[in-house]
């Protein structure tokens, strides 16, 4: 096991005020077993809980650190096909002839910020370097307001799994896309929720699965 | 092909040279076998920080890098630092790589990868075991193996793995 069991979802954090828990990523990754060879992609600049808390598996971790820059992405800007192509290529740096096989795409909160066709462009840009039965992790705002800016999102390993978001834009907010299950799934075919679960911070946790 | 001890005897002649100019105008505190940044450990050689070499550098000792090489790099069960005032644009194999500078290029750790506050890396590694200090910066892949498996077996397909990250690297 990755990490030890913690607790539950609506307890109060033991971690600062800004952390939230994330049980089904804590699930997910509680699952993976050291015999297990694992290729992650997390959208995060790298840092080294992620690599600590990999560092017990057999594991190929892709760090593109896109999260932010992705945003600066405009579709009407990348109007073909090509500059689509290349402008993803950029961020993410999974070739056509990679070879990555990814088994798990940590998106955190990106799918809230990104534009629609600019997050179905993202999905199916990753589906040739997934493994068929790939799994997508992300948290979707589920207030009409949302920070302006995404969450630094971090995973830490230790004692329990706590998802710490940090460096939040504060007293900023936005609208936000308030995605419902079925809408998320259009946009993110063909991935299909596998778990949810409401978060107390009035986020919901998604754990999506290509079908 | 460069061969590191070469590059030793040429930079200990210029290190040397360096000192006994100082020597002649001011009495020395202690001997310096050191360059501006990192120091000189004993049983390593050093690539100054106005050297630049573009090609192969082997060698069976540890390496520090002040300077900018753009090639390859393997001094297999030895160490590699790059220092702050490195540049790098060069694959490296060896047992324990050091980042504190600027490193295009793969990393093949036989024992450990470690990138400093300092650090700059775009590239792919693949080592047991990566520790990226606060402040780094790293984009790319990192492969690892369980602690337990990667010390008492060789890495079967590593360099397969390698070549395959550095062709598409290149061919970007």
């Amino acid at each position: 096991m990755l990490v030890k069991p913690m607790l539950a979802v609506d307890e109060p954090s033991q971690e600062a005020d800004c952390s939230t828990k994330s049980p089904l990523l804590y699930d997910l990754l509680g699952a993976y077993t050291e015999e297990g060879y694992y290729q992650v992609l997390d959208t995060m600049p790298a840092y080294n809980q992620l690599i600590e808390s990999f560092s017990r598996l057999h594991c190929k971790l892709f760090l593109p650190g896109c999260h932010e820059s992705l945003l600066t992405l405009k579709m009407d800007e990348l109007d073909t096909e090509t500059k689509l192509n290349r402008a993803l290529i950029k961020q993410i740096g999974l070739k056509k002839q990679s070879k990555a096989a990814l088994t798990l795409i940590l998106l955190w909160d990106l799918p809230n910020y990104l534009e629609p066709e600019l997050l179905q462009a993202l999905i199916q840009y990753l589906l040739p370097h997934c493994k068929e039965d790939v799994m997508l992790h992300a948290y979707i705002h589920t207030r009409e307001q949302m920070p302006a800016q995404p969450g630094v999102y971090k995973i830490h390993s230790g004692d329990k799994t706590t998802v710490v978001s940090k460096e939040q834009t504060k007293g900023q907010s936005c609208s936000s896309p308030m995605y419902y299950q079925e809408t998320l799934q259009k946009i993110m075919s063909p991935f299909l929720v596998q778990r949810s679960i409401l978060l107390s911070g009035g986020m919901q946790e998604y754990l999506l699965q290509r079908r | 092909m460069i061969d590191m001890k070469q590059i030793k005897e040429n930079v200990s002649s210029k290190i040397k040279t360096y000192q006994a100019h100082e020597e002649s105008e001011q009495p020395v505190k202690e001997a310096r076998p050191t360059t501006r940044n990192t120091p000189v450990k004993e049983g390593s050689a050093s690539i100054g920080a106005s050297i630049r070499i573009r090609g192969d550098v082997t060698g069976d000792e540890n390496l520090i890098i002040q300077g900018e090489v753009d090639g390859t790099i393997k001094v297999q069960g030895h160490n590699v630092t790059i220092s702050k005032t490195g540049k790098v644009k060069a694959n490296i194999e060896a047992n324990q790589i050091i980042v504190e500078g600027k490193l295009e290029g793969d990393m093949n750790g036989d024992e450990k990868v470690i990138i400093r506050e300092t650090g700059h890396v775009y590239g792919n590694i693949i080592a047991p075991r990566v520790t990226l200090e606060d402040g780094a910066m790293f984009k790319g892949s990192i492969e690892m193996e369980p602690r337990s498996a990667a010390s008492s077996q060789p890495r079967p397909g590593m360099n397969k793995l390698q070549d395959n990250d550095s062709a598409e690297r290149k061919s970007a």
